[in-house]
């Protein structure tokens, strides 16, 4: 009598824990049926299975090839993006000058398609990875500063009034206190740029790459290879999923103090 | 009347903290409205001065202005004699909210004003961090984050931090504002307590008048906006100062008299 409670309460743990997985594979399972029994042409919409064969009647070695590519230019992308919006985001909380005149110019660069510049900066740097990086750059650049700089904008006052009553040295306020206190909102920036870099990667590739994640879905489908393209696009989702998460470890693992406090 | 720690009211003689026809308005426009107007106030050498008024009368003005983070467009603020023209690092500033650092210890944070303006700190200043811990009964939290005290301990964190540079001066604006009412009883007995070991020259700004008449010497009464000088009242009950104060006549009285400066749009005295 008395096992029944704690098992009923254990089960319910469990449902609620795999809950999204459970949801998740719910789905690939109506995807299954639907596309079994409607009869659907794997050409406009391929069945999990079919997707899963392709993925495997590729070679592993050329799974991480393209991977690699991508991968390369995502990550760099992304450092060459916290190597800009860093600096700049101090100097733009720094001076007010710098932010009346910077910030028009990042909203102008936010605003315009990146797409349609990629052939330009290709044509500008060529068909190698700088021309790749910087397009991953301009997408991901963005939020980092704005996160940055409104986190360092929401430093407490009074920090500031204590520093300054300190008569510390401008650099030690933002390196001591309005840094560490961004540091939420810095990691916010980061986890959506980390997934706006791959983004940017396979833009990039789109326009110009002969490998690579999105030039392998791009070059699968020209072939009409759709359940492989497909397979291209899952693997493309995993790998973005993956470096949002680790953007979070990161978080865990550094700053522990600047995750929201669990109720 | 033989506890009182004041005998350097007799021995110094002179104004420590002085203000002389103190005005301020933020907006430098000339019709502007002024924040504050005409307060001659002095503090002497370890006196527990206390402000209290309406919200929004300029308390914390005054405070800034004793730090040298806010210069008076009008009139003149002068400690030991010299004029503030800057920020001034003989002050310890309490706030009203803790402010404690979330990614620091107990200990590192109460270091954090000498790694934070010299940028390392030394055994010796260590040492000094524990002392005052212990001083303030928070030993066996030093190696904790804040996020793990409660409210009144991260508040005696904060009086600690204040103390590490040894100041003269200790500024506290409504530093037990954001604490429930038994927590900040204790914690104001606790403050004598600690003043009462390491004398300083204290400007306390709160809107408890109970609080005011338990802890000062004497109370400062700022009416509405513009805030003006209503009342200085000496605050003649013994020290210490204990839960007895609090029940005896006098108490009540000098309440009172500030409940009713107050409450009622008196004209300045």
């Amino acid at each position: 009598m008395n096992q029944t409670l704690p098992l009923k309460s254990w089960l319910k743990y469990q449902v609620n824990r795999f809950a999204p997985a459970l949801f998740f594979i719910g789905l690939v399972i109506l995807w299954e049926i639907i596309c079994v029994v409607g009869k659907v042409p794997n050409y406009i919409l391929p069945s999990p299975s079919a997707i899963v064969t392709a993925f495997f009647n590729v070679e592993f070695s050329r799974w991480m090839t393209h991977l690699w590519a991508t991968l390369r230019v995502a990550l760099m992308g992304f450092a060459l993006s916290i190597a800009i919006a860093l600096p700049l985001s101090i100097g733009m909380m720094r001076s007010e000058l710098m932010n009346r005149i910077l910030y028009p110019a990042l909203i102008v660069i936010q605003s315009t398609p990146v797409v349609a510049v990629a052939p330009l900066i290709i044509v500008l740097l060529g068909t190698d990875d700088p021309s790749r990086v910087l397009i991953t750059c301009l997408i991901t650049f963005f939020p980092l500063v704005v996160s940055t700089t409104t986190g360092m904008l929401e430093t407490p006052p009074e920090m500031i009034e204590l520093s300054q009553s300190l008569r510390a040295p401008r650099y030690r306020e933002t390196w001591q206190i309005r840094i560490p206190y961004a540091i939420p909102h810095i990691f916010s920036g980061l986890r959506v740029s980390i997934t706006l870099a791959i983004i940017g990667a396979v833009v990039a590739e789109f326009v110009a790459a002969e490998e690579g994640l999105g030039y392998f879905i791009q070059f699968s489908t020209s072939f009409f290879k759709i359940p492989q393209a497909f397979a291209g696009l899952i693997f493309l989702s995993i790998i973005s999923l993956l470096l949002f998460k680790s953007v979070q470890w990161i978080q865990m693992w550094l700053f522990p103090w600047s995750l929201p406090k669990k109720k | 009347m033989e506890n009182k720690p004041l005998e350097s009211e007799s021995s110094t003689g002179a104004a420590y903290v002085s203000m002389k026809g103190v005005g301020h308005k933020y907006d430098p426009r000339p019709d502007a409205a002024m924040a504050v107007q005409d307060i001659d106030l002095d503090i002497h050498r370890h006196e527990f001065v206390s402000v209290v008024g309406p919200s929004g009368c300029g308390k914390s003005t005054l405070l800034r202005m004793v730090a040298g983070l806010l210069i008076p467009s009008h009139g003149e603020v002068s400690v030991f004699n010299r004029p503030v023209t800057e920020p001034r690092d003989d002050v310890g500033i309490v706030f009203q909210k803790a402010n404690l650092l979330p990614w620091l210890t107990v200990r590192k944070n109460v270091l954090f004003p000498l790694k934070h303006k010299y940028g390392s700190y030394s055994a010796s200043d260590e040492k000094r961090a524990n002392e005052l811990l212990e001083m303030a009964g928070l030993t066996q939290f030093a190696d904790k984050m804040p996020e793990e005290l409660s409210g009144g301990m991260q508040q005696r964190v904060g009086i600690v931090r204040a103390l590490l540079l040894n100041p003269d001066i200790l500024l506290m604006d409504e530093p037990f504002s954001a604490l429930d009412a038994l927590t900040r009883e204790q914690i104001g007995f606790d403050l004598l307590d600690i003043w009462k070991a390491q004398p300083k020259t204290v400007l306390f700004i709160t809107h408890s008048i109970s609080e005011a008449v338990l802890l000062s010497d004497r109370i400062l009464v700022m009416s509405k906006r513009p805030g003006t000088v209503l009342d200085l009242i000496e605050v003649d009950l013994p020290r210490p100062r204990s839960q007895q104060t609090i029940n005896s006549a006098r108490f009540a009285e000098l309440t009172d008299l500030i409940r009713g400066y107050i409450y009622e749009p008196n004209t300045p005295t």
